[in-house]
């Protein structure tokens, strides 16, 4: 996934468009729009922030049942029939990616009647963890994740990195490896050794007012 | 003069093994009514799930962990005293070393369910035997605690051996008793190949039982060092953790043996001498810690860096400064202090010295814990409420832990002899010509 | 107008509009190299009749959509070329799937072509999860080290289970 920073502007449409598809309750996100400001003086920008199903992913190394696991087109999956909930994955994820059902979940009729697959990650199941799945089910019907197709402002792009290639919701692609050579793209805490499979490009040449400066704890 | 005292140890012993007094029963009653109500919280988390508690995706982890940590440190205890120190043929110990060595097999086995009661789905624990990662830190935990528990029963069994036999040869004792000591006895009858196979058994006890302790407490160390938090992710953690439970398995044994002291009357054969032999210990292993905990913290304090600064901003002066001084106070400043003043001889101020640490290192757990939770690489998103506030549940079966730690304690002091009567009374099963003595327990070697 | 000489004007115009109107160019695709570079080629016919000054776009196939890596003019022959995209993955065909669209005129806009050619790049083939912290099996050394200290550890206790047997026995 590609998500440039200069066209994001905060609108939150991803956040809907994926907890529509997938009933996320609305205590919990799945996929974050943050705002992110690194010193006084360097621009706040908004940050959306899935999970970056890394290739070398903390989350995966300590679970220790194989609940959650990487599979070999990329995505990092949870197969909620195995969690037993003990929590490990959300205290090594370092991106904070990850929720937890703590009591008992309400999922509406439809999501009851899909039956479980870890592909969708509902029905869900208590004391289990649940988060970002990159929509595999879409994917493999050539379709966009519900947070990409979702974005009025262009600002996400996904392809599959094999073929070089991403595309956003107007159906533009663009050469993955190009993209992130002219526009300098890069990964969040890289320094971490994670690897995520997210690229961000630098919120350069904004077309609109960047965000206030987030109030500091 | 030892011929006497040691002659009273079996009298003794036998009378603590005699029917329960008054004091031991409203106490059995009062600690069966919290571990009772404790169990009454836990059917109510089982109801509703871990929504019970405070946790949420931020403080995803909580008090469980918290006391898993806390009573895995305390489960140093019997390594210390039943290993160490006959390692280094400390003879001091033997009146201790079974007490000292049931406080490790009771904090394990309270430790071990306080995590069954943090999982989210407690229904699924066999999958960890099923479809274990050798990978997971929580797999070397299992594996780790597994085995203590069981070396640990091991080296609380084998040197009891011949005290079951004594109580076996006693008579007037009541039916199951006798059932009970005649089995594990394991017709034990004082022979020369009966005495080099114990001695055999327990040197090989003491001598694989330490790096395994010192497993324990490395992994346990590691199910935080091995993330990349700030706080958590520090070189020093698995030392860390050893010496603090040194520290605090210290402070257990010495709170344990003034409560059954004074209960059960046994200042006859647990002199003050081995209090304060023990407090001299809890000052070394004090100062140890409390130059890990500056060690810890000096870094990044010095410099400032990254996402280490919120967090001891946090402990310092922010959100957690109530419960870091006071962890620094209780359980460093205020007991140390004491220990190095004419206080520290006293049996008074050595035993509230050792409950100031025992509350101080519960303290220092919760500190290492918790704030680390609340201090996120990631700002936390809209509306996120970045607070901790435990809940009855949590508190109870925290409450319901201790007790039921004390209780098995007493229930065990009603079964076994508490101490070892065999070894404190060189006369019960005396040794056979051409066998090397064993020196008394009155000659030490330690000032 | 007399409705008889209408209706035969419609029927005698009626088949040239058809035909005037099902009349749209053909591309048809192919690689050549030109001036030493790989090239991708398309020319634009209308009836057999090359068409010049179509603009037409290339793109390639992938998964999500198509991607566009080129733009070129007809010439008088009806051809146009833009350079082959070495650097793409092909797919697991080892093929790189093209469509070459017509962009003006607009009346063609509907016009399209697909066609497939050896890729010069191959994706990368399908491995195996290696032995890895993050996989599903473990490194080697982490599992046989576990297992010789577990052994040392229990064996320990299998002997001194042994030695209390032992005493069972009476020495």
């Amino acid at each position: 996934m590609v998500i440039d920073l200069a066209k994001c502007d905060g609108c939150g449409k991803c956040i809907s468009a994926c907890s529509k598809m997938h009933f996320v309750p609305p205590d919990r996100q799945w996929i974050k729009v943050l705002r992110m400001q690194e010193s006084e003086k360097t621009a706040p920008y908004f940050f959306p922030q899935p999970c970056y199903h890394c290739d070398n992913p903390p989350c995966t190394k300590v679970c220790p049942v194989d609940a959650t696991f990487k599979r070999s087109d990329g995505v990092v999956l949870i197969d909620n029939e195995r969690c037993i909930g003990c929590r490990f994955c959300m205290a090594a994820c370092p991106y904070g990616a990850r929720s937890f059902n703590w009591g008992t979940p309400h999922d509406p009729p439809q999501a009851i009647e899909k039956g479980y697959s870890p592909e969708h990650g509902y029905p869900r199941r208590i004391g289990t963890v649940e988060k970002c799945d990159f929509c595999p089910d879409m994917a493999a019907m050539g379709m966009l994740p519900a947070c990409v197709a979702g974005c009025p402002m262009d600002a996400m792009y996904y392809g599959d990195e094999n073929e070089d290639a991403v595309t956003n919701a107007h159906g533009e692609t663009q050469q993955l490896s190009k993209l992130l050579l002219d526009r300098s793209g890069y990964r969040q805490m890289e320094e971490l050794g994670t690897k995520p499979r997210v690229y961000y490009l630098p919120p350069k040449n904004r077309m609109f007012a960047p965000p206030s400066s987030p109030t500091t704890d | 003069m030892s011929d006497a005292k040691s002659n009273n140890v079996e009298r003794d012993m036998l009378a603590t093994l005699g029917p329960p007094g008054f004091a031991h029963k409203s106490l059995v009653i009062a600690l069966g009514m919290v571990v009772a109500w404790a169990l009454v919280a836990y059917v109510h988390q089982l109801r509703i799930g871990l929504a019970a508690t405070a946790m949420s995706d931020y403080f995803s982890w909580g008090v469980y962990i918290v006391n898993f940590v806390f009573f895995i440190g305390i489960s140093m205890a019997g390594s210390l005293i039943s290993a160490m120190l006959r390692l280094s043929n400390a003879h001091w110990r033997h009146p201790i070393s079974r007490l000292a060595e049931a406080i490790t097999v009771f904090s394990l086995l309270v430790a071990g369910p306080m995590i069954l009661i943090d999982m989210g789905r407690p229904d699924r624990f066999i999958y960890v035997i099923r479809y274990g990662r050798l990978q997971s830190p929580i797999l070397w935990d299992v594996l780790s605690l597994t085995s203590y528990l069981a070396g640990s029963f091991l080296y609380l069994y084998v040197p009891m051996i011949p005290d079951l036999a004594i109580l076996r040869d006693t008579p007037g004792l009541s039916r199951w008793r006798q059932k009970l000591y005649g089995t594990l006895a394991m017709r034990w009858t004082g022979t020369v190949n009966q005495y080099r196979n114990l001695d055999r058994a327990v040197s090989v006890m003491a001598i694989v039982i330490l790096p395994v302790a010192v497993s324990i407490h490395t992994v346990t160390a590691w199910l935080f060092g091995m993330t990349l938090r700030p706080g958590w992710h520090s070189t020093i953690i698995g030392p860390d953790f050893v010496i603090g439970a040194l520290y605090s398995g210290v402070a257990a044994v010495i709170t344990a043996i003034v409560l059954f002291r004074y209960f059960l009357n046994l200042q006859e054969h647990i002199p003050v001498d081995h209090l304060r032999k023990l407090a001299k210990l809890m000052l070394l292993f004090g100062l140890i810690y409390a130059y890990f905990v500056v060690n810890e913290h000096v870094g990044a304090a010095y410099t400032g860096e990254g996402a280490e600064r919120p967090l001891l901003e946090k402990m310092i002066s922010g959100q957690y400064a109530m419960q870091f001084w006071g962890m620094i106070f209780v359980g460093f400043v205020l007991p140390l202090l004491m220990l190095v003043t004419p206080l520290g001889r006293s049996i008074a101020g050595i035993s509230v010295a050792a409950i100031l640490v025992n509350i101080g290192m519960w303290l220092k757990r919760y500190i290492i814990v918790v704030p680390t939770l609340a201090s996120p690489f990631m700002p936390p998103r809209e509306g996120a409420h970045l607070a901790y506030v435990p809940t009855w549940v949590e508190w109870s079966i925290t409450a319901g832990g201790f007790a039921a730690f004390l209780l098995m304690f007493i229930l065990f002091s009603k079964v076994f002899p508490i101490i070892s009567i065999w070894e404190v009374d060189q006369t019960k099963w005396p040794r056979l010509a051409g066998m090397p003595p064993i020196p008394s327990a009155a000659a030490t070697v330690l000032p | 107008m007399k409705p008889i000489p209408l209706i035969t004007l419609i029927l005698l115009l009626w088949p040239w509009a058809a035909i005037a109107q099902t009349a749209q160019p053909a591309i048809s695709l192919s690689t050549d190299i030109e001036d030493g570079k790989k090239m991708v080629q398309a020319s634009v016919s209308l009836n057999g009749k090359p068409l010049e000054n179509v603009v037409l776009q290339y793109f390639v196939q992938r998964t999500f959509g198509n991607m566009l890596f080129g733009q070129d003019t007809t010439l008088d022959d009806g051809t146009s070329a833009v350079a082959f995209p070495s650097d793409l993955p092909a797919a697991s065909d080892g093929k790189l799937h093209f469509v070459v669209r017509i962009k003006t005129p607009a009346q063609y806009s509907a016009v399209s072509a697909s066609a497939g050619f050896a890729g010069d790049v191959q994706p990368p083939p399908v491995t195996e999860f290696p032995r890895a912290l993050w996989a599903p099996h473990a490194p080697l050394a982490l599992t046989v080290s576990i297992f010789v200290i577990l052994a040392g550890v229990w064996l320990s206790y299998f002997f001194v289970v042994s030695r209390i047997l032992a005493i069972r026995k009476g020495g």
